[in-house]
């Protein structure tokens, strides 16, 4: 689905950027960085993986079903933070047979980042909840 | 924490397995383009389409490959290294200049270390009389710029010190000796009577100064040497200072 086509319902689909410039040659688009709250791309990578392994087009067309189109990923992207989570740690890879028998590389959720995960989400829901009250004020 | 320590490791090994990393980096980027354009083809689109349209929702495949580098590995650490075997080839292509620069380093590092040796023997290594590593050095206000005792505060340490089994005291002055060859101008050092004894060095000949000498006036002769030619002589005659107070 292109961008275009994810916008046509009127309100502008959230973009969920790459923040991580971490040791790296680039400096951050400082104009980009501040669109979703950092670690958001964390989040949903982590989500995604839960239930079982899967590789990167997975996760990308996972997390674009499960935000029914309101979430943008720049599927690239993806893969940058699949890497950088598992030089933390959270998530292991490994190479197997995808389901059309092509050799890819399977993400899994690790003791770690199922504990991330839980803390992140908590930190999200909490997050989430008092911005809802902020604005359920008057 | 141990996050953090296993990222930074693991980059900077990735540093060393580049080839392998880039082969599994291109391979799994075009696993997941090829799926996208199966998924586009199943869409509908024709097949030039789809290839087109996975691009297009993927991004630029360079960029998201050097972003992949740069969270896989040191890019610093991978810069040195590239940079370093450019050196390396570069030199390895002009043997010539290889040689010259190589001779050259060589012996400028052996000029210095040499040098070195020296100045360490000579005046940085600690002074050579006996029991040197008892020697303390006061000054006013120690460092490049500090300024030494004034004389009677100087006596007044020497007689009330209890800590210290000897003072002694020395300043370095330019002095005029008028002899009967003529008018000699020497760097000399000018020393408290404590100065020999408490270093505890003896002279070729003569005697030292001692405490009895800390007086206005001229000691007894024949003790007073010149180390103006590179053999000792005495003075024949007792020489006038000036300069001097």
């Amino acid at each position: 689905m292109l961008p275009e086509e994810l916008s046509s319902e009127g309100d502008a689909p959230h973009k969920v950027y790459f923040p991580y410039s971490f040791m790296g040659r680039k400096a951050l688009d400082k104009s980009r960085s501040g669109d979703l709250i950092p670690g958001t791309l964390d989040l949903l990578i982590l989500k995604a993986l839960e239930s079982g392994p899967l590789h990167g087009y997975a996760v990308a067309e996972w997390i674009h079903g499960r935000s029914h189109d309101v979430l943008q990923i720049d599927e690239g992207a993806l893969y940058p933070a699949l890497h950088r989570l598992e030089l933390r740690g959270l998530l292991s890879a490994e190479w197997g047979a995808s389901e059309n028998n092509r050799r890819a590389k399977f993400y899994r959720l690790t003791g770690p980042g199922r504990k991330h995960l839980l803390s992140e989400r908590e930190r999200w829901t909490r997050l989430a909840a008092a911005v809802g009250f902020v604005l359920a004020g008057t | 924490m141990w996050q953090s320590m296993r990222e930074f490791i693991l980059r900077a090994a990735g540093v060393f397995r580049k080839r392998r990393r880039e082969r599994e980096l291109a391979e799994e980027l075009e696993f997941h383009l090829a799926l996208k354009e199966t998924s586009c083809r199943q869409n509908g689109l024709p097949p030039s389409d789809a290839s087109y349209q996975a691009r297009r929702n993927f991004g630029g495949l360079e960029r998201w490959k050097e972003w992949c580098r740069d969270v896989s590995t040191i890019p610093v650490l991978e810069d040195l290294q590239r940079d370093l075997w450019l050196a390396f080839r570069t030199l390895r292509k002009s043997p010539t200049f290889t040689c010259i620069a190589v001779a050259t380093l060589t012996a400028a590092i052996g000029a210095n270390t040499t040098i070195f040796s020296l100045l360490n023997a000579v005046l940085l290594k600690s002074v050579n009389v006996p029991r040197a590593d008892r020697l303390i050095l006061l000054r006013v206000q120690p460092g490049d710029y500090g300024y030494g005792f004034n004389y009677p505060w100087f006596r007044r340490i020497e007689q009330d010190s209890s800590s210290l089994m000897q003072v002694f005291g020395f300043i370095r002055r330019h002095l005029r000796l008028t002899t009967l060859s003529g008018i000699e101008d020497v760097s000399a050092q000018l020393v408290s009577g404590g100065y020999f004894p408490a270093l505890q060095v003896a002279p070729e000949m003569g005697r030292y100064i001692v405490a009895r000498d800390d007086r206005p006036g001229i000691p007894d002769g024949g003790w007073l040497l010149s180390a103006q030619d590179s053999g000792v002589r005495t003075l024949p005659q007792t020489p006038k200072y000036s300069g001097a107070s």
